[in-house]
């Protein structure tokens, strides 16, 4: 023969590789035919083994790495230019082009570039503003400065979602897809590279005021733009999640239920298990989707606030705030007609709040102007509190809700901590409350005490009508509800997807009307809804549109 | 019709089909040589269909050797990553790009095992998370089969383990696996032999276990 066996073992697995019978190839040797079946079965098997398939998340995420280590070593090699595209001859014709374009586009059509860069999203211009700040990219080729312009472009769009907001119109999709778009592109160089910190940390911080400002306008959103609506909340919600590195597989989002409606639920923290915290009797569900902000070690006792979801196992948090109880004092809540909107500055109840990048406005289709009824919580910066006191240019609007509120226009509300007297005047989360000569006598709550002040305003003075006491909730374990208000049945109502029953004590302000904003307190039962203690309706009128 | 002849037939198609084989696979090694060319500068089409080719066969050749999940991901992602540095210097003669990846892949594994001996790691053998939309019976099975034979794999030789699985569960030729192992066409021959022989033996032996 002549031929050793490994040699025929070889040429038989290659003529099993070529599809050809086991039992023909064996017939052409018939000497080693006992000693190859084992071997060539063995092969047969190896090559029907199942093959091991790697996780598509894991693989995207991979690809990701892959490529943004392609665009590093890309740039690497290409010579940086000076001068951008003009240092590179190679590229001056693009670079020529590039500026004939845009050249023509500002000559001639100059005007209207001018007119449409100050458009808001319901402009017929708008597009062409979208699309002069995409030209703006042509010519930028580093990529730290591209995201940062994304960056700039995609708070551009918050900042038009507010101007609709303030002035009433409802949000539209272009806005909030050009948001979404910019934001993804941002982050997308961003996480493909090694990018400097403070490009990260802005990334984070907007996403994070981003993320605030859609929720606050959850119920300023038509219809027919809540699909967007839901893809562009779940976008920033998960820049957050990655930029801070929280977690990496933390599972996706799900737009659709995102675009159904969210609610703000707070209370104290009782107990925490992996997937499931228990806030004032009531289990929300957690994940590694759910953003934690606050001191997050030993969290039993301290308060939370958090922003739910009628996820598909129950109730769900996509983000909770811890508060301490001395943060808590820093917070107050005024209500009462607005005297002024002045650019950047608010005034009401004879007090001027600050406004800034973070603060929300709430403003469900109300403009937001002198003579409206508003809710404005605010906080006092720690270095501006002179012996517990505020000084009043340093108060700041964290979250302004315009209310369809026709009540009479004098009317105010303070609600926050009570933290002691100055001189007969009442010291509330900072902000002095002075009173009315006319004002009945009042006892004085322990220190502490969350209190709501009523009455009206008579210059700097408040001629007070009511003063409730409401004890801090981590005294009587009480829960706070915030949102649009339904009522699935006719002893039921329900704030996102937390039930809750009024009863004869329950102290409602103003009429529960489904549609209508609100903020609950009350105690929660075993089966998971509260009876309300105290509900204040904040609209008149439904802001669904039927 | 004679066995003899039915043989004789299936022959002259084998040979008609690798004529064939022949044609394509100059057309795909054309295709493979321009795509490479691209991936080199960088292009994204080029640099996409390296990972998706590579990715998929590196993460199945380390499962098959480290039995674990999150290992085996991280040396498809790293060695991609290796390949990606060296790219600009692959110069294609003939052999597949494959088994130049995978003599990286391949490098990388030795590495790791010296440092999993320095540190005294083991496996943690985890089941695979499974992404697909396969039944819970077929994932089990599957699972099955792969443990078995990674089992098996654990009691060849380094350069047997790498034949078996470079040639029957990658699909390379001998001239690849070559490559990959620095060894002679001929030492190839001799180790498949030696680890078909090892391999049957090992799982008849499991399977009286």
């Amino acid at each position: 023969m002549g031929r050793d066996f490994k040699t025929i073992l070889n040429e038989c697995l290659k003529e099993l590789e070529t599809g050809q019978p086991l039992e023909a190839i064996l017939e052409r040797y018939p000497e080693e035919a006992d000693e190859l079946r084992p071997l060539l079965l063995t092969a047969q098997n190896l090559k029907a083994m199942p093959i091991a398939r790697p996780r598509s998340h894991v693989k995207q995420a991979g690809w990701q790495r892959f490529l943004g280590e392609a665009n590093a070593l890309r740039r690497a090699r290409e010579r940086r230019p000076v001068f951008g595209l003009w240092a590179r001859p190679l590229l001056r014709p693009v670079a020529v082009a590039a500026s004939l374009v845009l050249t023509l586009f500002f000559l001639g059509s100059g005007a209207t570039v001018y007119a449409a860069s100050s458009s808001l999203p319901d402009s017929p211009l708008y597009p062409i503003k979208l699309a002069t700040e995409e030209a703006r990219l042509w010519i930028v080729f580093d990529e730290d400065d591209r995201a940062g312009i994304l960056l700039d472009q995609s708070e551009t769009r918050m900042t038009e979602i507010r101007k609709l907001v303030q002035d009433g119109k409802p949000v539209e999709s272009n806005v909030l897809s050009a948001m979404r778009g910019r934001m993804t592109r941002a982050t997308d160089i961003i996480n493909k590279r090694d990018a400097p910190q403070e490009l990260v940390t802005r990334a984070n911080e907007l996403s994070a005021q981003q993320e605030d400002i859609l929720i606050a306008i959850d119920e300023s959103v038509p219809e027919s733009h809540r699909d967007e609506y839901g893809k562009v909340l779940v976008v920033v919600h998960e820049v957050r999640i990655e930029l801070q590195g929280l977690s990496e597989s933390a599972p996706q989002l799900d737009p659709q239920v995102l675009a159904q409606g969210i609610s703000s639920f707070t209370g104290l923290v009782e107990q925490r298990e992996d997937d499931a915290w228990t806030i004032g009797g009531t289990k929300i569900l957690v994940d590694e989707a759910t953003i934690v902000e606050g001191d997050t070690g030993d969290v039993i006792g301290q308060i939370a606030q958090l922003t739910i979801i009628s996820g598909p196992g129950g109730p769900q948090a996509i983000g909770i705030s811890l508060r301490g109880s001395e943060e808590l004092a820093k917070t107050a809540t005024i209500s009462g007609v607005i005297d002024k909107v002045d650019g950047s500055k608010i005034q009401l109840g004879g007090r001027t709040f600050k406004l800034d990048a973070s603060t929300v406005i709430d403003a469900g289709s109300f403009v937001m102007e002198a003579g409206v009824h508003a809710r404005v919580e605010s906080e006092c910066a720690e270095e501006a509190l002179v012996e517990g006191v505020c000084r009043e240019s340093e108060l700041v609007a964290k979250r302004i809700v315009l209310l369809a509120s026709e009540g009479p226009p004098e009317t105010m509300t303070v609600e926050g901590v009570f933290q002691g007297q100055d001189d007969g005047s009442w010291i509330i989360a900072g902000i002095p409350i002075e009173f009315a000569p006319e004002s009945p006598a009042l006892i004085t709550p322990p220190l502490g005490t969350l209190v709501e002040v009523t009455g009206s305003q008579e210059g700097q003075a408040m001629l007070v009508t009511t003063a409730e006491s409401i004890r801090p909730p981590e005294e009587l374990g009480l829960v706070k509800l915030e949102g649009v208000l339904d009522q699935p049945d006719d002893n039921q109502w329900q704030i996102g997807p937390t039930l809750f029953q009024t009863a004869t004590v329950t102290r409602i302000g103003g009429e529960l009307i489904p549609g209508a904003r609100a903020v609950v307190w009350g105690l929660p039962n075993e089966d998971g809804s509260l009876d309300a203690i105290f509900v204040d309706v904040l609209d008149t009128r439904s802001l669904i549109a039927p | 019709m004679s066995v003899q002849t039915l043989s004789l037939l299936a022959w002259e198609r084998s040979i008609r089909t690798r004529a064939q084989e022949r044609t394509g696979q100059s057309a795909q090694v054309r295709r493979e040589e321009e795509l490479i060319r691209r991936a080199q500068e960088f292009d994204q089409e080029a640099l996409g269909w390296l990972y998706e080719l590579f990715y998929p066969k590196l993460y199945n050749y380390a499962y098959l050797q480290l039995g674990d999940v999150h290992q085996a991901e991280d040396l498809a992602s790293e060695v991609l990553l290796r390949v990606l540095e060296s790219l600009k210097g692959y110069r294609f003669r003939g052999v597949p790009l494959a088994a130049w990846v995978f003599r990286i892949a391949r490098n990388y594994l030795i590495d790791l095992s010296r440092r999993r001996q320095r540190r005294q790691q083991v496996g943690l053998y985890e089941g695979i998370p499974d992404d697909t939309q396969d039944s819970p019976q077929t994932v089990a099975e599957r699972s099955a089969a792969q443990d078995e034979i990674r089992l098996a794999l654990t009691k060849l030789t380094e350069e047997q383990r790498q034949v078996i699985i470079l040639k029957f569960v990658e699909g390379m030729d001998n001239a690849s696996v070559a490559r990959v192992l620095g060894r002679s066409q001929g030492a190839v021959k001799s180790l498949q032999h030696r680890a078909l022989v090892s391999l049957k033996k090992i799982i008849s032996s499991q399977e009286v276990e």
